[in-house]
């Protein structure tokens, strides 16, 4: 996804996205959650710098575990009258009202962590982030590895699709209970990590070539620096946990 | 027989690969498509081994419903799991309860790595790892098998095995190359794709000995053999360093 | 004093397998020079042990010296290993950046060499879009903008489309006698005209050095790929002076 030049300092997008995460344990009702997340998606529609619509298609993925996390909560939370009783040994699953809706509730404050999360990932461009970091005082190498981290994550996903594939082009059967699914993964566990492994060495040579290693002070041609609109932001920051006291 | 019928993809965040692609491919052949990059060529490989569904269009392979396509991925690596080159070759037949034994024997002694058997594929150079990731696709007895740029890496003797064997084979197989070479001494047809789709196919002296047709606009380079050929004003150009010393020496 | 200077390099593999065997060479400034040998020669690996890289590899054992009077830069086989950043104009920063270059300065280089490799329209991609052939280019320029005073390049041309191949070739002729290179490669027809010397790998070893056309037989036991038109003269018993070594 090509970004268009960046409107808002790191730091601003990151306080943000710390208060929309804030709000959110602060918040004690679906209802609540619910509110905050339709007012984080104006928010991050009004900014502009990330399409809502791709923003949201990243948090598809969390679909298939927040359906298991509100089954299994609701099971773990039970209390009051049951709808529905299983006796497992000496407990019993109970299916309540109460259950349920918590774990719900627990369940939304999940996608709206991500979505914050994932909106400032998709936002900020790492080595602004990896700029913004260095002028908060944090040591560039800690911040440099952070953003490297960011990078490999893409590589590692395309490497691991590719090596799926193969394994699958040659009769792999990826069908079949949990148990046969993961057995049936560890042909594509071998490569993907002597390649990660691999990886790791080239990379590592490949900084030392680089001048990595280089001792003295280093300069970089990436700055951040605050402006008016980050103003705006920051107070929108103040006003997302002002919200979250309210509802 | 492969065929493929108005053949349309797109990635789902992304530009449109094929727009409608046709291409009857006989049974047998050994195909390279060539291309810049970014023109399709992997995903359609992906295609064909049902590792992708078209967004429109159809891929018909032979008769049946379940034909097996197997691929060597471009670096070698990433197809390599086993502790031994003989188990890593035995993978395929095994999954396709073919009699493990004779095909793993059979793919070794084609490639010439008999003697790499009981090595670890993971410890090999890249050249011997890319021979046993063709060989590890060979034992399957695919209908089709599809390799990803199967000469990069490799030495010119193992070049030469790869080719003759290749040509030896009888399944149908697809080679995705920017080694126009390769492609002109082994491959019997060449398909050229382009950001609008099929640019060119045809036999390999149509379409790389074609004067007429730009290759470096399409990111390939013209066959030494050819230039070769339109230096000593020879026509047709040899398909093999033999057959030009044989014209050399035949025309003393 | 040479440029780049190894003597008596021999490297050992895990299983007590010889690599490279006392292999000796020296590098001069301005000079072209071919490293040919086949796969499995070890001439990635000679490449890696004349930067300095090869110090702390796990399972390899390297004795002999290696002398360096120069920079030295170097484009690995897989671009993509040296590419740490998002954005290509910040990666290729990235050495200079290692070496407290200012940014004004950096931005400079960037330019001027980016104009050289008639790649200043990669400037203000994304890394992850970028083609093998771009990111071939774009790790290369990394190397030029910090201007070493040798360059080795691991087999360059390998998975290059035609028309990157000629860029990087043309770049090659273009730092000819400006930046010393050493360019090792498997696949040499391309590259016999444009060095001043060879040196051929075989099983570890030095088996030849001088010019091309001295070489040849020695290039030919060691199975690298020559080019048609001199696989045809060998066959035919030319007289060596008269071998081509284009087409």
């Amino acid at each position: 996804m090509s970004r268009a030049k960046p409107k808002f300092d790191p730091r601003s997008k990151l306080t943000l996205a710390l208060a929309v995460v804030v709000a959110s344990f602060l918040t004690a009702s679906i209802r609540g959650e619910l509110l905050l997340f339709g007012v984080f998606i104006l928010i991050v529609g009004g900014l502009g710098e990330v399409p809502v619509r791709s923003w949201l298609r990243t948090l598809e993925p969390l679909g298939l575990l927040v359906v298991v996390l509100v089954v299994l909560n609701t099971f773990f939370y039970a209390a009051g009258p049951a709808l529905f009783a299983v006796p497992i040994g000496p407990v019993s699953l109970s299916l309540t009202e109460a259950g349920f809706l918590r774990a719900v509730f627990i369940a939304s404050r999940l996608v709206l962590i991500a979505s914050a999360g994932a909106w400032f990932a998709l936002a900020t461009e790492t080595e602004r982030f990896e700029a913004a970091l260095v002028e908060l005082g944090i040591p560039w190498s800690f911040a440099f590895l952070l953003s490297l981290t960011a990078g490999l994550v893409p590589q590692m996903r395309d490497r691991f699709r590719v090596i799926e594939e193969t394994q699958r082009s040659r009769g792999l059967d990826l069908s079949g209970g949990p148990i046969s699914k993961i057995r049936a993964r560890v042909p594509m566990l071998i490569p993907f990590l002597v390649a990660t492994i691999r990886s790791g060495f080239e990379l590592s040579t490949a900084l030392s070539a680089r001048g990595f290693d280089e001792p003295g002070p280093r300069t970089s041609i990436t700055t951040v620096d605050h402006s008016i609109a980050d103003l705006g932001v920051y107070l929108l920051a103040v006003g997302v946990v002002a919200v979250a006291f309210v509802v | 027989m492969i065929e493929i019928t108005d053949l349309t993809f797109e990635y789902e965040d992304g530009p449109r690969v094929f727009d409608g692609l046709s291409v009857d491919i006989e049974s047998g052949q050994t195909i390279a498509v060539c291309g810049a990059n970014g023109t399709g060529k992997s995903t359609l490989l992906r295609l064909l081994a049902g590792l992708l569904e078209p967004t429109a269009g159809r891929i018909q392979i032979g008769d049946g419903d379940d034909p097996s396509v197997g691929l060597a991925p471009e670096t070698p690596a990433d197809g390599l799991f086993a502790a031994t080159v003989r188990e890593e070759v035995a993978f395929f037949p095994k999954n396709r309860d073919l009699d493990v034994d004779t095909r793993v024997e059979g793919a070794l002694s084609a490639l010439g790595i008999e003697h790499l058997a009981d090595r670890t594929p993971q410890n090999l150079s890249e050249g011997q790892k890319r021979l046993v990731t063709v060989a590890s696709v060979l034992s399957g007895a695919p209908d089709v098998v599809g390799l990803d740029e199967p000469t990069s890496g490799l030495d010119a003797e193992s070049w030469r095995r790869l080719g003759e064997r290749l040509a030896d084979l009888s399944e149908t197989i697809m080679l995705v190359t920017h080694d126009t070479d390769f492609a002109w001494q082994y491959a019997d047809r060449v398909l050229v794709l382009s950001e609008q789709g099929k640019e060119r196919y045809g036999t390999t002296s149509a379409v790389l000995a074609d004067p007429e047709f730009d290759l470096g606009a399409h990111g390939l380079r013209v066959p030494e053999a050819v230039t070769w050929a339109r230096a000593h004003d020879v026509d047709p150009p040899p398909r093999s360093v033999g057959a030009a010393v044989d014209l050399l020496e035949g025309s003393e | 004093m040479s440029l780049l200077a190894a003597r008596d390099v021999t490297v050992t593999g895990p299983d007590a397998d010889p690599i490279l065997q006392n292999v000796s060479l020296s590098i001069e400034d301005g000079e072209t020079v071919l490293l040919a040998g086949g796969s499995g020669s070890g001439k990635s690996l000679l490449g890696l042990s004349l930067c300095g890289l090869l110090e702390n590899r796990p399972g390899l054992s390297v004795t002999g010296e290696v002398e360096r009077s120069g920079s030295v830069g170097l484009l690995f086989q897989d671009p993509r290993t040296q590419l740490v950043r998002e954005r290509v104009r910040s990666d290729v920063a990235f050495g200079l950046e290692n070496r407290g270059v200012a940014p004004e300065r950096i931005h400079e280089l960037i330019d001027t060499w980016a104009e050289r490799l008639s790649v200043t329209h990669l400037l203000d991609r994304e890394i992850a879009g970028l083609s093998r052939g771009e990111r071939t280019l774009v790790a290369l320029l990394g190397v030029l903008v910090t201007e070493p005073d040798v360059i080795v390049l691991d087999e360059p041309l390998a998975a290059l489309d035609a028309t990157n191949r000629s860029l990087v070739l043309d770049t090659i002729d273009s730092l000819r006698g400006e930046t010393a290179l050493l360019v090792t490669e498997q696949h040499v027809s391309p590259l016999l005209t444009r060095v001043d010397r060879v040196l051929v790998l075989e099983d570890g070893e030095v088996g030849a050095m001088g010019s091309a056309r001295e070489v040849l037989p020695a290039l030919k036991r060691a199975r690298v790929r020559l080019p048609f038109s001199t696989q045809v003269a060998l066959e035919r018993d030319v007289p060596i002076e008269q071998v081509p070594l284009t087409g």
